[in-house]
């Protein structure tokens, strides 16, 4: 009984290897811009350098995508439950974290929050479906 | 809820695997269904009761807490 879109299995291994090198990039970019281009270099230098953040979110957001809403192989409706019960658990983590950096964290902080927030709920979603795939 | 599979399984001498091949699911989702950590669908529970030759009310039973 089909009753979900998910991508095919072979989606789950693309997602790990876009997710690697987007990952370590968006990590180097937030936490290491002294290695990229500065704007006293060439601009068609810099001009790449102003995409490495676009091209670190959107590799995370789909790595993330497909390592979470592929079909495993062995896909059951117990695999389908653990999913579905991961992402309720990760929504609400999510949220919680939104109203305590909201509360508790202003302006600049406050802008940095928000943009690990963008990547973070599939985050905690592919973590704790994994965390419990592993403890059938 | 309590369940007979493992019963079963040894009265057909099956494993996990094997009882998990022949109804479609993984080994993890039958042991976990043993130890009652998951209650299966209507539909995989028929599956479960037909390939045994029994009932679902025969294989599944409910406990006190399921009441709750």
């Amino acid at each position: 009984m089909k009753t979900q879109f998910l991508f095919p299995n072979a989606f789950k291994k693309w997602g790990w290897i876009i997710l690697t090198p987007s990952f370590i990039l968006g990590i180097l970019v937030l936490f290491a811009a002294s290695v990229f281009p500065t704007e006293t270099d060439s601009s068609l230098i810099k001009q790449f350098g102003d995409f490495l953040d676009e091209i670190a979110l959107v590799g995370t957001l789909m790595g993330l995508m497909f390592i979470g809403f592929s079909e495993l192989k062995e896909e059951d409706e117990y695999v389908q439950k653990i999913r579905l019960e991961s992402l309720l658990w990760a929504t609400y983590l999510n949220i919680g974290l939104i109203i305590l950096s909201t509360i508790f964290i202003y302006s600049d902080g406050f802008f940095e929050v928000m943009t690990y927030n963008l990547f973070t709920l599939p985050l905690f979603f592919v973590i704790r479906f994994h965390y419990y795939l592993s403890k059938r | 809820m309590k369940n007979t599979i493992k019963v079963e399984r040894a009265k057909n001498d099956l494993t996990q695997e094997g009882l998990a091949q022949k109804i479609g699911v993984s080994r993890q989702t039958i042991n976990s269904i043993e130890k009652g950590k998951y209650v299966p669908s209507t539909l995989l529970a028929l599956k479960l009761a037909e390939l045994f030759q029994t009932t679902v009310n025969d294989m599944f039973s409910l406990e006190e807490g399921d009441w709750g």
